[in-house]
């Protein structure tokens, strides 16, 4: 208690305006002295205008500087800008103010808010699914019925488009390997690939071979590469004349995972980007209200604000595009190992 | 697995109500060259600042080793650890080399300087990257180059992670480029990272992992190297568009300047020759002859052996040009817009500064006065009326300073790297505006140390190494040039 004493502004405000007060009623009282003539030597006035000019210094190194700070960070929380930095003031304005954003931040639990983020998830899910038992059963019957007619291709594409469902339909909180994940896009990209045919091709890159397998064991919130995927077909490729390609790109530095979906499509409009990038931006709820405009884009929002609810403001998605040149979408996430992932979810 | 050196993540920067960097998102990883192609210079300025702790960003995070900098400490945490090389020197010009490296810079606590360890220690630094610089070298006395070896390895010494590299292939040429960036891959391999800043992206294609293109503050894409990587490009970059000349009209048949066996103490038996309405460009692969070209035709050197001939008046041994403007002679400096413009004088004044001694009584006649008016107008429009030039954004400055050489009208301009710092938007402008002194008739001389930007405009380029031609190209031989050979060679990143 002692130290946030010290730390809070207006208690450090009050110890340097009593030390200047303080210094003031002594310069004072020298100045009476001089002028009665009973001393002459300048030192003490010296030394009293040097104490003044100290003090002078310290209210601006520890009172208005930390000031300054405090309100920056306020005024970026209230923009929208971030978040968790609230939480982590160094240089409250006062003990009931810091005692105030502690129990905000008690009252305000995330693990709440991502409750919201997966409720709406869950809800996109049961939009598609009246039984999915049913589904899943029906389409192996049409799978068996293929194949016992010959006709490989249906069969293929109905397999591939159970396998998606069964990953996509199933348990939606669960963190999944990036093995996983990959596999469910390159399944999409099969059920895709015989609405486009030879038109569209997808890559997959990982930066290390030799760390290949390791890479691939790192986990990250199901469902997020395929909504990235679908949108660079849905509003990159599918009106692009011509062959479209798509990239992923996987890499790893010591702390994050880098995921970078690019497409060579149509790209966004300048001014739509830089709006997008702006809402990617700030940690907001806004998507899960029914008024949302439907523009593309909700899907990545969606997926950002799981990642930044999830792991913090630091991970999440930021897009470049240039219209008629292509997309690229770039993931960053946090290394996440088998161990932290059962203590995440 | 890559390690982070630095990551700006949606950093904003605006200063009053303009956004020079708007969310941008950047990292550079350890042991890479990173390649930032600046489609337009908005927000360079202030990137390069924020990086080099000059300044802070208004928004965004940076995090330095995967560490996150706070906004209040961030200047002290990035001080030392990141360092630019230039085109001004960062050495004391009358230091060693080995002072500059070890006692300039900040933590060297030792009062008692011993030079002999010093130099010792120093050239263990230069045989290791086998350059012939001596540590007792004055820095006054290295050439670009060296100068520019010399600051990597004194960024190492002083903990330096990152190195930008601020436009370099504008003053080094294209053979000390090359040399330049065998030492920079020795210390790539050592682990420190470069962010190599051009403007031009033929440079950053045969020396970076990866391009970001930055236009209007912000990164746009960002690029691995490879065979595609040129194709990738072009959607991004605006081509000057080729000049189409009329072919060898009548006017194209009396030269203008005629150089036989010139030499000087850089020159060696130079010889050339240039025609009305030409463009002419000199590469110079060894970044020696600029300086003696500048100083023959502004008449402050005369030529040790050979002949000059200038507008058919011939100067020989131990000759000056005399009066060049009066000789015809027009002379651009790199930057002119920093140089060669007077800010306390008006729109019309700087236009007419050198003309006054060819048109007699030139402030004093109204109705010439008004005649050049009405002349201009229809080029430079409303700002012909400006009374404050700085006024102008950086094209209507450059506009006012061809201007004033399309109305002195020299029959020989000789411009020094005229698209040196320019980006792509601006250098297109420049040719446009070159172009409109070439039709007029004037032949230019342009001398450079990279031609890429000047091959649509030139007729012939000629390249100088160690003062003397090596080759000459004619405008239908530029096709067949491989750029990247010719300009900057293969520097393989290893």
């Amino acid at each position: 208690m002692g130290s946030r004493k010290r730390r809070s502004l207006s208690a450090r405000s009050a110890i340097l305006f009593g030390l200047l007060i303080g210094v003031c009623i002594i310069q004072f009282a020298v100045i009476v002295l001089y002028a009665s003539g009973i001393t002459t030597t300048p030192y003490i006035l010296i030394f009293f205008v040097v104490m003044q000019a100290g003090l002078t210094y310290g209210f601006y190194r520890f009172v208005y500087l930390p000031y300054c700070e405090t309100t920056r960070i306020l005024r970026l929380f209230n923009k929208g800008y971030t978040f968790e930095e609230i939480y982590h003031i160094r240089y409250p304005f006062s003990e009931d103010m810091e005692e105030a954003i502690h129990k905000f931040s008690e009252m305000i639990n995330t693990q709440e808010l991502i409750s919201v983020s997966k409720k709406q998830a869950e809800y996109l899910a049961l939009q598609n699914q009246i039984n999915p038992h049913f589904l899943y059963n029906t389409l192996e019957g049409i799978r068996g019925e293929a194949l016992s007619a010959g006709v490989t291709s249906i069969a293929e594409m109905t397999e591939a488009l159970a396998t998606f469902f069964r990953y996509t339909i199933s348990n939606v909180e669960n963190l999944v390997t990036l093995e996983d994940e990959l596999a469910n896009i390159e399944n999409y990209f099969i059920i895709q690939q015989y609405r486009f045919g030879e038109r569209l091709n997808m890559s997959i890159e990982i930066d290390s071979e030799e760390e290949k397998s390791k890479i691939l064991s790192y986990h990250l919130p199901k469902l997020t590469l395929q909504p990235i995927i679908e949108n660079s077909i849905n509003h990159g490729l599918e009106r692009k004349l011509g062959r479209g390609n798509l990239k992923v790109k996987v890499e790893t530095t010591q702390k994050r995972l880098l995921i970078t979906v690019s497409d060579d499509g149509l790209g966004f409009e300048e001014d739509r980007l830089t709006e997008l990038n702006r809402k990617l931006n700030s940690t907001s709820m806004d998507y899960v209200k029914p008024d949302t405009e439907k523009k593309g884009g909700i899907a990545v929002i969606n997926v950002n604000s799981r990642i930044k609810l999830l792991f913090g403001e630091e991970y999440g998605i930021y897009i470049y595009s240039t219209p008629n040149v292509g997309t690229d979408v770039e993931i960053t996430l946090p290394l996440i190992t088998d161990n932290i992932a059962g203590k995440i979810i | 697995m890559k390690k982070e050196i630095i990551r700006l993540q949606n950093v904003t920067k605006k200063i009053g109500d303009v956004t020079y960097l708007d969310n941008m998102n950047l990292h550079i990883y350890k042991g890479e060259i990173m390649g930032l192609f600046t489609l337009n210079t908005l927000g360079k300025e202030e990137l390069l600042d924020i990086l080099l702790s000059r300044s802070v960003p208004n928004r965004g995070k940076i995090y330095f080793d995967e560490e996150l900098l706070r906004y209040n400490i961030s200047t002290q945490s990035m001080q030392n650890k990141v360092y630019m090389i230039e085109k001004t020197s960062k050495l004391s010009r009358n230091l060693t080399v080995a002072d500059n490296i070890f006692v300039m810079r900040r933590g060297f606590k030792k009062y008692i300087i011993q030079p002999r360890v010093l130099n010792a220690q120093a050239q263990l630094f230069l045989k290791e990257i086998k350059v012939g610089i001596r540590a007792q070298t004055r820095a006054e006395e290295l050439s670009p180059l060296e100068r520019c070896i010399v600051e990597i390895i004194k960024a190492a010494a002083m903990g330096a992670r990152l190195i930008i590299l601020n436009d370099v292939s504008a003053f080094l040429s294209s053979a000390q480029w090359n040399r330049f960036f065998e030492v920079v891959n020795i210390y790539r391999n050592k682990g420190f990272s470069f962010l190599c800043v051009e403007s031009s992206h033929d440079a950053l294609l045969r020396t970076a992992g990866r391009i970001a293109l930055m236009r209007n503050g912000n990164i746009i894409k960002v690029l691995d190297v490879d065979a595609d990587t040129r194709e990738k490009i072009l959607p991004f970059i605006i081509e000057p568009a080729v000049v189409t000349y009329a072919g060898d009209s009548p006017v194209r048949q009396f030269p203008v300047l005629i150089m036989n066996e010139v030499t000087t103490a850089n020159l060696q038996g130079f010889s050339m020759q240039i025609h009305r309405g030409e463009c002419v460009v000199i590469t110079d692969l060894n970044n020696t002859i600029i300086q003696d070209f500048i100083q023959i035709f502004s008449g402050q050197l005369a030529i040790d052996a050979g002949s000059l001939e200038l507008c058919g008046k011939i100067y020989r041994k131990k000759i000056r040009i005399s009066s060049p403007i009066r000789h015809g002679v027009c002379v651009l400096n790199e930057h002119p817009t920093q140089s060669m413009l007077f800010r306390d004088l008006s729109y019309v004044e700087n236009l007419c500064f050198v003309s006054d001694g060819k048109i007699r009584n030139l402030w004093s006649k109204r109705r010439v006065h008004k005649s050049l008016v009405d002349e201009y107008y229809p080029l430079a429009g409303e700002n012909l009326n400006l009374t404050n030039i700085t006024e102008l954004d950086e094209t209507g400055k450059y506009d006012l300073i061809y201007y004033r050489i399309h109305l002195l009208n020299p029959k020989l301009l000789i411009c020094i790297q005229p698209f040196s710092g320019a980006d792509m938007y601006l250098r297109s402008h420049i040719t446009g505006l070159l172009n409109f002194l070439r039709l007029r008739g004037i032949a230019i001389l342009i001398l450079t140390v990279n031609p890429a930007d000047t091959l649509p405009l030139a007729d012939r380029l000629i390249l100088v190494r160690n003062g003397k031609q090596t080759r000459e190209y004619n405008r239908d031989a530029f096709s067949r040039i491989d750029p990247g050979e010719l300009f900057f060679g293969n520097v393989e990143q290893k």
